[in-house]
């Protein structure tokens, strides 16, 4: 920073710098990178299917006519572009494959996307565009905050709302709202985290070794903080002490004072309540002062985060509603979308892995579609229908009957084995077992 | 200095004033009588951003204190209003005094302190500015009453209330808003106040020497701007229905502020308006050429290049072309338009 100017040149030489910093940092702001470096989920041989039940694919036919426009608010720059390029990287790959597969009633499928450039102030406006354009439905946008900023203009021009990643679901939206990452909601909003963390605890409790002691760190960000408390509850009922809970500010980079303290504590199990790196930063604390966990929970990790840390997570364990190499991923659709996008990964630079971000995205496309298919273009209509009935999606059978139009919870637990994402709980749906020996 | 009537009322300032209410007037009727959703929403954040930038100015302008603060008293605006209206059954209208009132009173507290010290002059101060929102997004985030980290869910409490009632009665508050954020930086154009901010400024040891109170001066001026702020984030919190901590306290907010009224130029009390609506324009027509990346970096373009050609900002350009040949910038007694 310069001196405060005192002369009229002086003034207009200060106002440039901050000009040119300001641009600088819009400039930056813009262009995110993107760590591009993991397994792929990619099945070669895959059959193009139809994206959703009840759909035909004619492969090969051109559709015709006006298009079926489903207009968004992703946020593709700021602070929360990274994962929100996953959700605009699985709405080109939807409609490209529903018009591949010849569109819907002979109709191609348009996807019309407006960057909130991160702020929720910028989500509403855009959603009242897309309305004031009469696209014919819509998509929700990334994030909790977003998508209720969304809710407000989409829920009063009466579209139906499909979310993918809602982390706020005790925040009531109304029956036009249709999550796919879906929380319990067969209770009240208080205990809409409680069955997840129920999840959690029966798969460890299926390794024999559940842990007896566990330290709680959680980012101060709302939805980390709900699985938090609902999972503390959980464990303290079945008898597990608690070691240490500390809450840290969301965007904490430096974890060498909470590293020491679960190092000093040396509990069975850390929860980490993290979102994004958070596991890395961690790790690399845990790494600086010689610690080893004996194992480690990690909430809602970044999967590149994960792979960036090679065998020092073997054993972690954490939540996704989705993984490959799992019952879930074992259907026709499951497997050409795997396929297609692993070759959206590579052409957008995303991280070429299918988890709670991708699964769910698709998956909110898969109930605005077969809302489409059963209802027709209609937004009324699909309403009534969704609300009726239940959707298979990649991520399992998803119903809209509890509050906010929750059904069951849908959140798994995966575990790291090898270096592999593995599924290991439910059973019904597990492509492996837990091996969980703190 | 000559001594001078606090107010000078003359027939121009009276104009202006008039000009500023009839303007307010016609768009709080006009506007959602005749826009659509869209534009009522286009128009709502359009004057939330001239609000904002007018407000900086009246302090960090005419004082030439850059203060990077600015988003924290919105963002204290929009949890004092959560706040009264999650725990309260008080109206929108306390919640907004009392959002005014709560920003404007961290901004004095921060005044008294700051100012009493010579040492926080210019950068100092932009950094104390800076790392306020620090301190006040860490007690937000976990002060439970406030939000605690787990966002506030505003919409649930509007339900019923007049200013709930859609966008439109949203606008209409921030109109009202925009039109006092005007007045009072008006007002600095024309009074004593403003000449003294003024002095402050282009120099503050002769002003202090001249008998002008300065302290007293930025201390009030300061807290009068982070009120307008706070203010302004009573009918943002109606609008968002749903914050949260790291969405209301992001740096963008006093990036753009600044950005906004520099684009627009400082010097004049209009000129930072005039920077909101160029941005936020800018902005909402670059939405849909398809490539957010470039929208952003032309904007960041657009702003340098602005500041190359016009370095006293789009209003400079204004009374150069009005008055050709006459230099726009004001003396330490002048007046500004």
């Amino acid at each position: 920073m310069t001196p405060i100017p005192t002369t009229r040149r002086a003034l207009l030489r200060h106002r440039a710098q901050l000009s040119a910093g300001a641009a600088l940092l819009l400039v930056t702001s813009a262009c995110g990178s993107s760590d591009s470096e993991g397994s792929t989920t990619a099945v070669p041989d895959a059959k193009i299917v139809a994206p959703v039940a009840g759909m035909t694919c004619n492969e090969g036919t051109k559709p015709t006519g006006d298009p079926i426009v489903v207009g968004g608010s992703l946020s593709l720059t700021g602070p929360l572009s990274e994962t929100a390029k996953v959700h605009e990287g699985v709405a080109e790959l939807v409609t490209k494959w529903v018009n591949d597969c010849g569109g819907i009633d002979g109709r191609p499928l348009k996807w019309d996307v407006l960057d909130d450039q991160s702020t929720p102030a910028q989500v509403a406006s855009n959603y009242e565009r897309l309305i004031g354009e009469h696209v014919d439905l819509v998509m929700g946008p990334y994030g909790g905050a977003n998508t209720l900023a969304a809710a407000g203009p989409v829920t009063q021009a009466g579209y139906a709302f499909p979310t993918h990643t809602n982390g706020a679901p005790q925040e009531l939206i109304g029956e036009n709202h249709f999550p796919a990452w879906q929380f319990d909601g067969t209770g009240d909003k208080e205990h809409m985290f409680d069955a997840g963390a129920t999840t959690l605890w029966d798969a460890l409790k299926s390794s024999g070794n559940p842990p007896k002691s566990v330290f709680y760190a959680t980012a101060k960000f709302p939805t980390t903080l709900s699985l938090a408390a609902a999972a503390k509850s959980r464990f303290e009922k079945e008898g597990v002490k608690t070691t240490g809970d500390v809450e840290y500010e969301f965007g904490t980079t430096d974890f060498s004072s909470i590293a020491l303290r679960i190092s000093q504590a040396d509990p069975d199990l850390v929860y980490l309540g993290g979102l994004g790196a958070d596991t890395t930063y961690l790790y690399d604390a845990f790494d600086s002062i010689g610690y080893t966990p004996r194992s480690v929970f990690a909430a809602l990790p970044s999967p590149a985060s994960l792979a960036g840390l090679d065998d020092e997570v073997n054993g972690l364990l954490t939540l996704s509603i989705f993984e490959t190499d799992s019952a879930l991923g074992d259907t026709d659709i499951a497997r050409y979308f795997g396929k297609q996008y692993d070759e959206v990964a590579k052409d957008d630079d995303l991280f070429p892995l299918i988890e709670t971000q991708a699964a769910a995205s698709f998956a909110a496309w898969q109930i605005l579609l077969t809302g489409v298919v059963n209802a027709g273009v209609d937004n009324k209509a699909i309403i009534a229908w969704l609300n009726s009935n239940s959707v298979d999606t990649i991520a399992g059978s998803l119903k809209f009957d509890g509050y906010n139009n929750y059904g069951g919870d849908i959140n798994r637990v995966t575990q790291i084995q090898d270096g592999k994402r593995v599924l290991v709980w439910p059973k019904d749906v597990a492509g492996g077992t837990i091996d969980y020996k703190p | 200095m000559r001594p001078r009537a606090w107010i000078e009322p003359d027939a121009p300032l009276l104009r202006r004033v008039a000009g500023i209410v009839v303007v307010a007037a016609l768009a709080a009727v006009l506007v959602p009588v005749l826009g659509s959703n869209y534009i009522v929403t286009f128009s709502f954040q359009f004057v939330v951003w001239v609000a904002l930038a007018l407000s900086w100015n009246v302090f960090s302008g005419n004082a030439g204190y850059p203060s990077f603060g600015h988003g924290v008293f919105f963002g204290v605006g929009i949890y004092a209003t959560a706040a009264v209206l999650e725990h309260t059954d008080a109206g929108f209208l306390v919640a907004m005094l009392v959002a005014g009132l709560a920003a404007g009173g961290v901004a004095l507290v921060v005044g008294l302190g700051v100012f009493a010290s010579p040492r926080f002059k210019g950068d100092l101060f932009g950094l104390v500015t800076l790392a306020l929102a620090f301190v006040v997004t860490t007690v937000v985030s976990n002060v439970a009453f406030l939000d605690g980290g787990t966002g506030v869910f505003v919409r649930e409490h509007t339900r019923g209330l007049w200013v709930g009632g859609g966008i439109r009665h949203v606008f209409v508050v921030g109109v009202a808003l925009a039109a006092l954020a005007a007045l009072v930086a008006l007002a600095t154009s024309r009074t004593r106040w403003g000449t003294a901010l003024r002095s402050i400024r282009d120099e503050e040891a002769v002003a202090e020497s001249l008998g002008v109170p300065t302290y007293r001066y930025k201390v009030l001026t300061f807290a009068v701007s982070g009120a307008l702020g706070g203010l302004i984030g009573a009918p943002q919190a109606v609008y968002l229905g749903y914050v949260e901590v790291g969405a209301v306290f992001a740096l963008n907010v006093p990036l753009f502020v600044i950005m906004m009224t520099i684009l627009g130029g400082s010097a004049r009390w209009w000129g930072p308006a005039i920077g909101a609506a160029a941005v936020v324009v800018l902005r909402e027509v670059l939405l849909g050429i398809g490539s957010p990346e470039l929208s952003q970096i032309v904007i960041g373009v657009f702003l340098v290049v602005v500041i190359a050609v016009l370095p006293q900002g789009i209003s400079g350009a204004f009374d150069r072309l009005r008055q050709p040949g006459r230099s726009g910038v004001r003396g330490a007694s002048g007046v500004s338009r």
